[in-house]
Parts: C-alpha cells; structure tokens; sequence
C-alpha cells in the first residue's frame, strides 16, 4: 500500500500474538500445573527446611509458600532457562538503550535494593538486566519518536515494589514502572506489561476529543464482547474481561496489541460482526494516527 | 486428596460459598459448578483461602462476569495476588461476609 509505514517489533514481542507455547514436553519435570504456577510468577525456593513454592510480593509482606520438592525445584529452574528472565550483562544493549532513552529525555532507573513499601533508585542503573534491556531497546526502537519524548513518559524503572497495592507493573505520573514481580518472572509477561504500560502513558496523552471518540466506539465493542485477549499473566479470556470493566484498560490493551500484533488485530477486525467490526476500525483508524502513521506487522 | 474444602449454605436469601486452602484449578471448577446450580445472589467468602493461583483469578473474573458474584474477606495475601494480576478494580470485594450479602441483594 502506497505511504504505507509497516512496521515490525522483535520477534519475541510479535510472538505475543499466539497462543502461550506450552513447554511441558520440552522441559524435563514440568507439569502443566507447574507450568501455570510458573507463568504466573510463583518460584521454588530451597532453604533449610526443605523447599517451598511460592510467590513473595511487595518486598515479604505478603506471600503464599506451599512445601514442594527438588524435583519440582528442578523444575523450576528449567522452565527459568526456557522463560524466565535470566540476569546477566549485554554492555551493547545497555549502551544502546541509554543512548536512545537519553535523545529522548527519558531517565531510565532501577531498584534493586528496595525491600521496603518505598522503591529507592541504585545509585547507578544496575548492568546485569542484560536482557531486559535489549527487548525494551528493540521495543522502544520500533515506536514513534514521538511516543518517546513527550512529557507523559519521563521515566521506566526497572525493580522495587510499588508505593500501594501489589503490582507487577504501573504507570504513574510519567513513570511506567516494572516491578521486582515483572523483572524476575517470564520473559513473555515482561514484554506484555511494558507494553500495556507504555499504552497508559498513551492513553494519558490523547486528548479529551479523541477519548470521547474512542468511548463512543468502545461502548459498541463492550456490547459486542468484541475485545482481544492476549496470553500473558493471566489468560486471554481474563484480559478480555478485564477491558470490558475498565475503558483505560482497554486503551492500554489497544496500545499493546497494535504495536505487538498488528496483523493479527487486522485479521480480526475482519471477522468481528458488523457494528464492532465498523467499531473497530474507527478505533484502528485512530490509533494509527496516534502512532503517526506506523503500523505493525 | 484435595487441597481446598468447598462448604456452602444460603442465608437470609443469598448464596454463600465459603472456600478455604488454595483456590486453583480444581477449586475453581468446583465453585463454578456449585454455584451453576444455585440461584443468585451469590457471595463467594474467600477469608480461609491461603493460597490464590492464576486459574483461581480467571474463575472469580469469570464468575463476576456471568454470576456477578460479591467477594468476601479475602486474606491480604490474595488481595495482593488479585491486584498483581491487575484485576482488583473489576471484582466487587467487600470486608466481610454480612456486607458481602447485603451488597449482593443490591446488586
């Protein structure tokens, strides 16, 4: 298509658009049930009394810790090499973020020492969330420069807790903020999170016009059911039901599938009935000029 | 052997389902079908659930969805899991058990 700006972003992001690949024929002691605890952000901890599966949330004040056993320890740690989030440094990502979050004026934190309710930055932004910053650079890489240097993004921090309820992630006054939670969990739930993050940042910036606009067309999608869910955290169903209680939710959403599964959001407009297919479109239509154009693949 | 005990009775016109141990798959199916045959209201008490998994969260999402189901006393722990998996702001949680029912004969 003529002046068409087809975008795409990096594979594992696009990835979003499938179902979640299980991994229980690949790893060896995985369950499905294991694996579903895992994806949701429970890990297996050996101590002195033996082992335990659990999640601990908001620096210890909450958690749930069931007994487990070594083997689904071992467990654990190999779906960890399969999907989780593995520390380690990658200088070039590191470099290349920070160059480009510095063009932009965005302060990049992170907080790896926070064990009370309030995060507090490193003195330095800590080098080994190697792979963390190489998806967030090819991420923030295929936005528009423009969704990088506005005044609703001014800062991502990478680690804490948050100053309220439990979280994975926020948005807050300019901040998207990923979480301990986030940072330590699967790979997939990390970019989906970013991702719908920066689409409150988004949404925060579109004009009162534009919003009423979308509120008219999402009333129509509400009443068709006519949402998209994407696996991550929780299932796809959850985030569909999830977008039809909260409108801000679903812009966020909106943001996070237009940019990770472009093709896929095409390919279902056009199979949606009539009104929310014509809803749809509308909403396409100015997401894509809020993207300035660009559209993804 | 289960890992959640499932006890129901109906007070004062509403459907009470108090869970206790962990909510995850099982117990989830387990309250859904309890409550399918059932009449609304509904409260599902959630103060003896010590452990909250992602499948327990997609049952009490989808039950407020088709059941509008009230949430009642959920420990802090599973308040936190709800609101990590971002779902607090659409399930009605309400204090204890006696709001829960009078919030669910309103609803």
């Amino acid at each position: 298509m003529e002046g068409r700006t087809l975008l795409q972003m990096p594979e594992q992001v696009r990835a979003l658009r499938n179902a979640w690949p299980s991994q229980v024929s690949r790893v060896k002691g995985l369950t499905s049930d294991l694996e579903q605890e895992f994806r949701f952000g429970q890990q297996v901890t050996r101590t002195d009394q033996g082992f335990f599966m659990g999640g601990t949330m908001k620096g210890g004040s909450s958690s749930m810790w069931y007994p487990s056993t070594k083997d689904d320890y071992r467990a654990f740690r190999r779906w960890q090499d399969a999907e989780g989030i593995r520390e380690g440094r990658d200088d070039e990502a590191y470099e290349n973020l920070f160059a480009l979050v510095e063009e932009h004026g965005v302060e990049i934190v992170t907080c790896r020492k926070a064990h009370s309710r309030r995060s507090r930055p490193d003195p330095e932004p800590y080098t080994g969330y190697g792979m963390i910053y190489r998806e967030v650079y090819g991420m923030l890489s295929a936005l528009p420069a423009e969704h990088l240097s506005r005044p609703e993004l001014q800062r991502i921090q990478f680690g804490g807790w948050g100053p309220d309820a439990a979280k994975a992630s926020a948005y807050v006054d300019g901040t998207v903020m990923m979480y301990d939670f986030a940072c330590r969990g699967a790979k997939r739930t990390f970019l989906g999170l970013f991702l719908h993050e920066l689409g409150h940042a988004h949404e925060v910036a579109l004009s009162e016009p534009t919003k009423d606009l979308l509120a008219k067309h999402y009333t129509v999608l509400s009443e068709h059911d006519a949402f998209l869910g994407v696996e991550f955290l929780v299932d796809g169903h959850t985030r569909k039901l999830y977008q039809k209680f909260v409108f801000n939710e679903f812009l966020a959403e909106t943001y996070m599938i237009y940019a990770s599964c472009g093709t896929a959001l095409r390919e279902s407009i056009q199979d949606f009935p009539a009104p929310a297919r014509a809803a749809w479109e509308e909403v396409y239509a100015i997401f894509r000029e809020s993207f300035c154009g660009i559209e993804y693949e | 052997m289960t890992s959640y005990a499932l006890e129901s009775e109906t007070v004062e016109g509403t459907f009470v389902a108090r869970l206790s141990g962990k909510l995850d798959r099982d117990a989830g199916e387990a309250l859904e079908s309890l409550l399918h045959e059932r009449q609304p209201p509904y409260v599902v008490n959630l103060s003896a659930v010590d452990y909250l998994s992602s499948s327990g969260v997609a049952a009490l999402v989808k039950l407020t969805a088709t059941k509008q189901i009230v949430i009642a006393a959920p420990a802090d722990c599973v308040v936190d899991v709800l609101s990590l998996a971002g779902v607090g702001p659409i399930l009605k949680i309400v204090p204890n058990e006696e709001a829960a029912r009078e919030s669910a004969q309103h609803s």
